[in-house]
């Protein structure tokens, strides 16, 4: 299938987007924290200077090559997201069945994250990694249901046709699918590791878990894959629940501009939202989580689902 | 260690059962039982038995049989000028709140007493300090191994003729602010 | 007070330093990148580390100086030596000190770190720590409120940024110079890595 014009900008594009938005956007919840805490807070662009500074470092600290290739297929793994992301509204590189695609994607970062720090030898590096899969496994199961529940709903598996499909306040997912979306917000909570499930990188417990080893060049690799994955799955989110941030119609250029700023606020706005709970909560138990996670969520996710078939079969 | 002991007293376990004996009358028993021994009632809380040091076991197994089963502390005072070291064993009753000192004296020269720790486990580790910072030996214990002061080679540290000035001076350079010398510089430019 | 943080046009023992190395654009840029954003070892090393939480707490903020607290040496860049140290922690930090990734710093917190502090004729805790591991700015005190340390922070951002924070630089040239201090308190282990660093 050719490309057009578009398709190639924004491919080009979303990457730079995303982790110039990534970095703002947890620059702004750093400062966001900071006002919580009734304190003053870095400064906004505080994310470039940490990224910068660990790039600037002299000596970078490697166990073996495997480390360093689990390094790059974290940052590898969420620019390949990107690309699949609508971002605005623009399809950028979406396909027919893409979501599926997409949620295996983004389980790549985190996997090779695991296998680059299991090669370290360290055991909080293991102790780490075996609570970041567990927690994977507790919130993949609402977010699943939740998007099967988008593909019924839609009866489309391509995330550009889903945006597609919410034109205008009404048609958004969110109102028409609330449960769901309650469900795929409380996943969200765990797939960014805001309290209360930031478990893997726990500071005081587990010595940051997965970035233990990690140093200098390495950890600003890592920094920049948080950052990138903050914004794709919100995103998602948006996206999925949100309309896609399409506000101007027209297909023209100024309008695409426009829709990208609207995507970019309301993900910034997701997060922001998942950022107040990371700020009043402590830190679940790996239990807590896994059993909150398998409790509430999935109960809810299900009943949207049933809802979802029924009105489908025609039942309301 | 799995060494057969007596000392793993659980007072959590329901058949624990304090015993009431007062200070008093386990002065009294002790008295009765050994007639030679400096027994003092220091208040009514508080009482202090002497011994000799090849008989403390025995004035120990039996202070625990009547309650004092809490080990508190064992202390170790150097004497310099009755060229003597006093171990203190600090025990304690649960049932009557009592607390009795038993004290035995060393002489100076390579001190050297058996230990007790098959009777109150935790004076383990007040043997090793003991050992590693006054230089009594406790022959018997299984733990006597190096504890606070990692690689070290000097005399034991708490004994009153150690000058700790000197030593400090000897091995980190200058402790005192009117010597004349500094400590060297590392030197700039490369040059070593 | 200065008005603007300036430090270390003197070195230790008073000298003025004259021959600053010539660093590119690229190198100032990331000189002024490390000090915004310094990361310091969450590693208490004697009773001076009481004065930490209140500055890291929303009173005395030092996360708006762009410092936060990291949970490994292999992630930091501030080692903070708070207070005196025992030949057994001073093992620990030179193990510490040498996992940490250049460019490194060392602030020396309290009078302890100076010359004994307190404990100057103690048995068991080192005099200078400037001895074994390259200090960059010390701090007197016993221990230094949090105005102090805070100072001592905005110095020590001026001192990277003029480039004069070369502690990381004098341990590797110097390296035998601080070796030999570290072999005469205290024996290295088997499984210390012994390769001596070098300054590429």
């Amino acid at each position: 299938m050719a490309w057009s014009t578009t398709t190639w900008v924004m491919a080009a594009l979303a990457p730079i987007i995303v982790f110039l938005a990534g970095h703002l956007f947890l620059g702004i919840a750093r400062k966001i924290t900071a006002r919580i805490h009734r304190r003053r807070g870095p400064p906004v662009m505080q994310q470039f200077i940490d990224v910068f500074k660990l790039f600037g470092k002299r000596t970078s600290t490697t166990h073996s090559w495997v480390q360093d290739m689990g390094a790059l297929f974290a940052v590898i793994g969420v620019i390949a997201c990107s690309l699949f992301i609508p971002i605005g509204g623009d399809p950028v590189l979406s396909f027919q069945g893409d979501v599926i695609v997409l949620v295996y994607l983004l389980a790549i970062a985190p996997l090779g994250m695991a296998l680059g720090t299991g090669s370290t030898g360290n055991p909080n590096s293991a102790i780490g990694v075996s609570r970041g899969l567990m927690l994977m496994l507790a919130y993949e199961l609402p977010f699943a249901i939740v998007i099967v529940t988008i593909i019924v709903h839609f009866k489309t598996a391509s995330l550009g046709e889903i945006v597609e499909a919410q034109k205008g306040f009404l048609d958004w997912a969110i109102l028409s699918l609330p449960l769901s979306a309650i469900a795929a917000d409380l996943s969200l909570q765990g797939m960014l590791g805001e309290k209360p499930f930031d478990q893997p990188v726990a500071p005081s417990e587990v010595a940051s878990g997965p970035m233990v080893e990690f140093g200098g060049k390495y950890l600003g690799m890592l920094m920049i894959w948080h950052a990138m994955s903050v914004v794709v799955e919100a995103g998602l989110f948006v996206n999925l629940f949100l309309g896609g941030g399409v506000l101007f119609g027209g297909g023209t250029t100024l309008a695409l501009i426009g829709n990208i700023f609207v995507w970019l606020a309301l993900t910034l706005t997701v997060f922001i939202f998942s950022i107040f709970i990371n700020s009043v909560f402590g830190r679940f138990k790996m239990g807590q989580a896994l059993k909150f996670y398998w409790g509430f969520p999935t109960l809810i996710a299900l009943i949207g689902l049933s809802i979802a078939v029924l009105s489908n079969l025609g039942v309301f | 260690m799995k060494e057969d002991t007596l000392s793993d007293v659980d007072t959590k376990s329901e058949n624990y059962v304090p015993g009431h004996t007062t200070v008093q009358e386990a002065l009294g028993y002790i008295n009765a039982h050994l007639p030679d021994l400096k027994v003092k009632l220091l208040s009514s809380k508080r009482g202090e038995i002497l011994v000799e040091h090849s008989i403390k076991g025995e004035v120990l197994t039996r202070l625990k049989e009547e309650g004092f089963d809490h080990f508190a502390a064992l202390s170790c005072i150097d004497m310099i000028d009755d060229d003597r070291i006093q171990l203190v064993y600090h025990v304690w009753s649960y049932g009557s709140k009592g607390h009795i000192l038993v004290k035995t004296e060393l002489p100076r020269k390579d001190p050297s007493t058996d230990t007790v720790y098959r009777i109150y486990r935790p004076a383990i580790t007040y043997e090793r300090e003991i050992k590693e910072m006054f230089g009594v030996d406790f022959p018997g214990n299984p733990r006597l191994t190096q504890f606070i002061l990692e690689d070290w080679e000097g005399p034991p540290p708490m004994l009153k003729d150690f000058d700790t000035e000197a030593y400090a001076v000897e091995h980190f350079g200058i402790a005192r602010r009117d010597l004349p010398s500094k400590p060297p510089q590392p030197k700039k430019g490369g040059e070593s | 007070m200065d008005d603007e943080p300036r430090g270390g046009l003197l070195d230790q023992s008073g000298m003025e330093i004259t021959n600053l190395p010539e660093r590119g654009f690229l190198r100032k840029l990331a000189d002024w990148a490390s000090a915004r954003s310094m990361w310091i070892l969450y590693y208490c090393t004697g009773c001076g580390a009481v004065e930490l939480p209140p500055v890291m707490t929303s009173r005395y903020d030092m996360e708006r100086y762009g410092m936060g607290p990291m949970a490994t040496p292999r992630q930091a860049d501030l080692l903070l030596i708070t207070g005196y140290l025992s030949v057994k922690t001073l093992k620990r930090v030179v193990r510490s000190y040498e996992q940490m990734q250049d460019p490194k710093y060392v602030l020396g917190h309290g009078s302890c770190t100076i010359d004994g502090g307190m404990y100057w004729d103690s048995y068991a805790t080192v005099k200078d720590v400037g001895l074994y591991v390259p200090v960059d700015l010390y701090l007197a005190g016993c221990m230094p409120r949090p105005e102090a340390i805070l100072q001592a922070v905005e110095r020590l951002q001026g001192m990277i940024m003029d480039g004069t924070a070369d502690g990381w630089m004098r341990y590797k040239r110097d390296y035998k110079f601080y070796r030999e201090n570290q072999d005469k308190v205290f024996k290295r282990g088997p499984d210390w890595a012994l390769e001596e660093p070098v300054l590429k």
